[in-house]
């Protein structure tokens, strides 16, 4: 858009069109000699959380993160909302909304759905450009995904239907335990050996953690060993694939050192945990919405 | 509503024996009077398994059950009907009836972990919905499930049962040893039918089997030159006229008609193939699924089946038992696993595929035995495998949504591959 189209543009569009705002709000021509970057988000709704990240010349300049509750349409559109408040700006002035996550079809603003595995890859990869392996353990599901030389999905493997070796198996079983969620990871570094939890079924597995509460087994030991479960089930899914370095961790059970501390034993391989894990499918979600804007889609 | 009433007639005892002979007919009437649902072909196709079905319940005419790979052609030339229990698996699936079939399956002691189409086949049965067979036929082919359940249905109506041991190789002496069980099969079931084994039948039926291949060789080749001359997946409907229809005119009709409706579609402009080509390795569900439109919505093109291949040679009709022979032996699914291997990389070659989709049902334990060799050699390729598990006669048992991010990673995944991923990430419709 150049400046003469915007000038002749009439007062009503200059007042309702994002263009027309930053016309108005500017008033100086040579603002549209040299655009401001187009401003791009990602929204991640999980089965636990959702996030959304707003990009800018590829800054992070907005992010906002909300339980998902039982209305993930309301929740995609919540945490865009605190995003774009955040930043200052309207939807309007977003060039392109990218959604992903379980909830990613309720997005209503996304005019491109992605699903969480292309997401994870683009957000891990972006943090570790030579990341070859991705580990996301999420709410819901977990996934291990391979990537190529050039940072793209070469494969992938997921979780089955059932919620062993995810966010949601340690929430039940801290629930079980009566032990906030958040203090798993450092209460499983005190334990000294982990106590074996045989069953990786949540239901079983629950009810195998209250005998060995009974049973007097420390607490610690039995979060270690929750964990070494979890890090047993990922380990399965990697062999699957075959591991390759670099292996970075997302998701939100990233922040659980104890899940990290037993993956990186079991797997035999450190660990790059990616900052702010739980945001990168939404940063993600993000950098291929600033793609498709830079390639004209 | 309807499907209620079904339900409810088949639930209730006075009802359920007379009510699928009327069906059957009912629904032949309505395919004629709605010739707009569907093309001729695909009419011809439902027409001669209804047909089929009919002769079977209508009890006019010995039925002999057979299991997946049991040659038909012997059966049509000796006037006998052929009844697939795997088909009336399939059957109840499409019907909605699975989680009956399989929870009657279930009440009988058959292992609920096993093959649920075969489960649902033998349900079926324990309902007595069936037809009461005077013989079951099965093959030693790929399945070891397959003769046990074929077994018990056998049981089930004191029917005497015949197993075909089918060798891995075709050598000379391993085709004559099948060959020989093909002839003694016939007379034993003539036999059971009171009629005489006809030489000059079975040379007609081996001619019309013939005749069909042909046809699907024609199809094949034009899917190959043109996928879009058949519509994205249909060729998965051919697992039952290869199975059932081969020897019969019938089956020579609706191979004919398919391939007539290729030839007609590849004179017109046919929209250009877009988007990742995929290869659908093993079944699909038998119930009403998402899979195909999801591929087709994330912008994927399903341009071959593998079970729609033609794997056996042309048969000599001078010399049938022999010919038969060399088919059951061919059988991709027969014998080692390289022959399946080299036979989807064959095809993922010939289609130029870009990946390839296997659905892994549950219980099936030779498809999952299978996957991580069949994964390594398209690997291997160049060409990824996406597994896809789930239940092929059970909706309950395919969580659609979990299917559909895996569907869609895939695609999307494909797409960064061959630098046509954009439409993979467009679901907005």
């Amino acid at each position: 858009m150049n400046t003469n189209r915007a000038k002749s543009l009439s007062p009503l569009t200059l007042a309702l069109s994002p263009i027309g705002e930053r016309a108005r709000v500017r008033g100086d021509p040579a603002a549209w000699r040299a655009p401001r970057p187009a401003l791009v988000a990602g929204v991640d709704v999980g089965s636990v959380s959702a996030e959304a990240v707003l990009l800018q010349a590829g800054h992070v300049v907005a992010q906002s993160t909300l339980p998902t509750g039982a209305n993930s349409r309301a929740a995609g559109e919540e945490v865009l909302r605190r995003a774009l408040e955040q930043a200052g700006a309207r939807l309007a002035e977003v060039a392109m909304v990218v959604a992903t996550g379980y909830g990613r079809m309720a997005v209503d603003a996304a005019q491109k759905k992605v699903t969480e595995i292309t997401c994870h890859a683009r957000g891990a990869g972006h943090h570790f450009p030579d990341a070859a392996t991705v580990i996301d353990i999420g709410g819901q599901d977990s996934k291990v995904i391979r990537l190529d030389a050039r940072g793209a999905v070469s494969d992938f493997v997921m979780n089955d239907r059932c919620a062993a070796g995810t966010g949601r198996f340690l929430e039940v079983m801290s629930r079980a335990l009566d032990v906030p969620l958040d203090r798993l990871g450092e209460l499983s570094l005190r334990a000294r050996r982990a106590a074996p939890v045989s069953s990786m079924c949540t239901v079983f597995a629950e009810s195998e953690v209250v005998s060995l509460v009974a049973e007097g087994v420390p607490v610690v030991e039995i979060i270690a060993g929750l964990h070494a479960a979890v890090a047993e089930r990922i380990w399965g899914m990697a062999q699957r694939l075959g591991l390759a370095p670099r292996v970075v961790m997302s998701g939100g059970v990233a922040y659980n050192e104890g899940v990290v501390r037993a993956l990186e034993q079991r797997l035999g391989a450190a660990l790059a945990v990616a900052p702010q894990p739980h945001m990168v499918g939404a940063l993600g979600a993000a950098l291929i919405a600033a793609d498709l804007v830079g390639q004209g889609k | 509503m309807l499907f209620d009433l079904i339900r409810w007639a088949l639930a209730n005892d006075r009802f359920r024996r007379g009510f699928v002979a009327p069906a059957l007919r009912f629904e032949i009437l309505q395919l004629a009077l709605t010739p707009f649902r569907a093309t001729r072909a695909e009419r011809l196709l439902a027409e001669a398994g209804l047909r089929l079905s009919l002769r079977a319940f209508e009890g006019r005419e010995a039925v002999i059950y057979t299991s997946l790979f049991t040659p038909p052609e012997l059966l049509h030339a000796l006037g006998v009907v052929p009844f697939g229990l795997e088909a009336a698996g399939a059957g109840v699936a499409a019907l909605g009836l699975a989680p009956q079939a399989l929870a009657a399956a279930e009440r009988a002691w058959a292992p609920v972990d096993a093959c649920s189409i075969l489960r649902a086949g033998l349900g079926v049965a324990y309902l007595g919905l069936l037809p009461r067979p005077q013989a079951v036929v099965a093959t030693s082919s790929l399945c070891d499930s397959t003769p046990k359940v074929m077994a018990a249905a056998a049981r089930l109506y004191g029917a005497p049962f015949f197993l075909l041991d089918v060798p891995y190789e075709a050598t000379p002496p391993a085709l004559a040893y099948l060959a020989g069980q093909l002839e003694d099969l016939t007379g034993s079931l003539a036999a059971i039918a009171g009629r005489a084994p006809d030489p000059a039948r079975l040379t007609e039926a081996v001619r019309l089997s013939n005749e069909a291949r042909g046809h699907l060789d024609r199809l094949t080749a034009q899917r190959v030159a043109c996928p879009g001359v058949l519509p994205p997946g249909d060729g998965q409907g051919f697992l039952y006229p290869i199975n059932l229809l081969l020897g019969s005119p019938a089956g020579a009709t609706v191979f004919r008609a398919f391939a007539e409706e290729a030839a007609g579609r590849a004179q017109r402009p046919l929209p250009h193939v877009r988007g990742p080509r995929v290869l659908l390795l093993h079944v699909l569900p038998y119930f009403r699924h998402h899979i195909l439109d999801t591929l087709q919505a994330a912008g994927a093109c399903v341009v071959f089946e593998e079970m729609s291949q033609v794997y056996w040679p042309e048969m000599d009709p001078s010399q049938p038992y022999l010919g038969l022979a060399r088919r059951c032996i061919a059988h991709f699914d027969n014998g080692p696993l390289e022959r399946r291997t080299e036979a989807v990389l064959e095809l993922a070659r010939r289609f130029a595929v870009d990946g390839a989709l296997h659905f892994s049902p549950h219980g099936c334990r030779q498809s999952w035995g299978a996957l991580q060799v069949l994964r390594d050699a398209l690997a291997a390729a160049g060409m990824p495998l996406l597994e896809l598990e789930g239940d092929c006669v059970d909706a309950r048992g395919c969580p659609e949504g979990q299917q559909r991010t895996r569907l869609m990673a895939f695609v999307e995944a494909l797409g960064q591959r061959t630098g046509e991923g954009n439409r993979a990430t467009d679901e907005r419709r």
